[in-house]
């Protein structure tokens, strides 16, 4: 097998192709820390992409409560145990090295076996990429073991339009909402695994793509996407997947204006967690030095954005703040051994990163280069222990034209919209 | 429609023991669990939309909604008044008052 750099690892790995970049990556960044799983995004992509006969259970986008839920049910606990097996039987440690000051690996070096190589190891090799297929039961039910409405009566002026609610378990411990959609990942498991090759990157926005008349529906990519991010739809014998909404990326959208415009599950968010970009990738795959775009400024000048199960060895590109009050080994399985460092700069942010966040969902379009201007002084105070002062920057984002779109402070007054129309776009 | 006689279904399932094999049984994760986890949760999401700029009366109406489970978890557990209490604690931490408030009416 060719090998592949996989800057998320810090190291070479082996992956079925050669490596071959896009111009552009579609990547997103989103904050657990806000997310109150409304599920706006989820039914945003539902009515949009996924609400035809065949794909009931089908939900390219979704919210799900860790550590209890999961959709397909246990999909990452399932995923993680098995690598643990391999790694027993290899008797290889999954461990990454200690050090995170290299700037091209972030989150220093993972000494495991991905899922690519993982599956290599089998003597034959059945799977180019170590997985498992969900069955019907656990992609039934995308609401087991998730938060549910408790029994009882709405309180009053609560936002709740139904007395009665159902009487189920509800999670009286710590928990967060993960958010989760394909990743469009760099290194795909399903595009490495499609035995008919219908499986592609688009190489102006690294969107990943099936195509509908190659596939035949041997679920090979279902079984081999780390994240179970791709679907069987049983009426047309096919499988799915998100598709980066690319007719709003590519600027066909009527609202676009010819420009790159956010997914309807990001433009959706009520809660202000979500951010897309694209972002400019070098020939040998690395993210171009691009200090100004917001996406590149989170993950890889702040490092408070990580990706998800970085240890599976797709170079995922979705990332995530990740929530500050949740156990650190749990965050560190999750998100790698860059999740302590993540937290300390989100709990105190740089002026820069502060202006930054202003941007979640300032937009519909996508942003592709932010300026800050400085603005006053508001106050000091004392974060962990160490100094901290707050301004009133404002923040300025600007489309792929370099037009502006996009300008707020970080003090920015909430403009509420009147009734009787709360709920129109 | 058959004139034949069905059988009343009772809810014998839900009495039933844990069967390992079922793929919908209650899957146990063991994870470290205390109320100042619980507390910094709840905390962190007052402090996050507060910052953003809500009011007392719209973020309150999040956590009374039994439909926002996860912050009405938190409101019942531990009561209005605690919620208040965080919400004004967030508030002059970071010199956020309450908009209607700062505008100089409701």
């Amino acid at each position: 097998m060719p090998e592949v750099r996989n800057w998320q690892l810090g190291r070479t790995m082996a992956y079925p192709y050669a490596e071959h970049h896009p111009d552009w990556q579609f990547a997103f960044v989103f904050n657990i820390n806000r997310c109150i799983a409304c599920q706006t995004c989820s039914l945003a992509c539902k009515s949009t992409w996924t609400f035809s006969k065949g794909q009931e259970a089908m939900w390219w986008n979704n919210v799900e409560t860790k550590p209890y839920g999961g959709y397909p049910a246990s999909w990452d606990a399932r995923l993680l145990a098995q690598l643990d097996e391999a790694h027993q039987a290899a008797g290889i440690e999954a461990a990454w090295t200690s050090d995170i000051t290299d700037r091209e690996a972030p989150y220093g070096t993972f000494e495991g076996l991905t899922i690519f190589e993982a599956a290599a190891r089998e003597q034959p090799q059945q799977q180019q990429a170590l997985g498992y297929l969900p069955t019907d039961e656990e992609w039934r039910a995308p609401n087991i073991f998730e938060d549910v409405t408790p029994e009882g009566r709405p309180a009053k002026d609560s936002l709740g339009l139904q007395a009665e609610g159902a009487t189920l378990p509800e999670h009286v411990a710590w928990f967060f909402y993960l958010q989760r959609l394909c990743n469009h990942c760099t290194y795909p498991g399903c595009l490495a695994a499609c035995p008919r090759k219908a499986i592609y990157k688009r190489p102006e926005d690294g969107v990943v793509l099936i195509d509908q008349e190659r596939c035949r529906g041997y679920r090979k990519c279902v079984e081999a996407c780390p994240y179970k991010k791709s679907m069987y739809r049983p009426t047309t014998r096919v499988s799915e997947k998100c598709v980066a909404c690319y007719p709003r990326l590519e600027g066909a959208d009527p609202a676009s204006d010819g420009v790159p415009m956010e997914t309807r599950c990001m433009a959706a968010c009520p809660g202000r967690i979500r951010l897309q970009g694209l972002v400019p990738i070098g020939p040998d795959g690395s993210w171009a030095d691009d200090a100004q775009n917001p996406v590149t400024f989170l993950v890889r000048d702040e490092q408070v954005a990580l990706p998800l199960y970085p240890q599976f060895g797709t170079e995922p590109n979705g990332f995530y703040i990740p929530p500050r009050w949740a156990p650190r080994p749990y965050l560190r399985q999750m998100f790698g051994p860059g999740v302590d460092r993540a937290i300390e700069r989100y709990r105190a942010p740089s002026r820069e990163l502060l202006a930054v966040l202003q941007l979640f969902r300032a937009s519909q379009r996508v942003i592709f280069r932010f300026e800050i201007e400085e603005g006053p002084k508001v106050f000091e105070t004392e974060i962990d222990g160490k100094p901290w002062t707050m301004y009133d920057d404002t923040v300025i984002g600007f489309d792929k034209l370099g037009r502006e779109v996009a300008r707020l402070s970080v003090e920015e007054p909430v403009h509420q919209r009147p009734a009787p129309h709360p709920n129109s776009i | 429609m058959t004139g034949r006689p069905l059988p009343l279904l009772g809810p014998t399932g839900a009495t039933r023991g844990a069967e390992p094999d079922d793929p919908l049984e209650l899957v146990g994760v063991p994870v470290p669990v205390d109320e100042a986890t619980f507390d910094e949760m709840a905390r962190c999401l007052v402090e996050e939309y507060v910052r953003d700029g809500w009011s007392d009366v719209r973020l309150l109406a999040l956590f009374r909604s039994p439909f926002y489970a996860g912050l009405h978890v938190v409101w019942r557990r531990r009561g209005e008044g605690w919620v208040r209490g965080e919400i004004a604690t967030a508030r002059e931490r970071w010199r956020r008052p309450e908009p209607a408030r700062s505008r100089g009416s409701d």
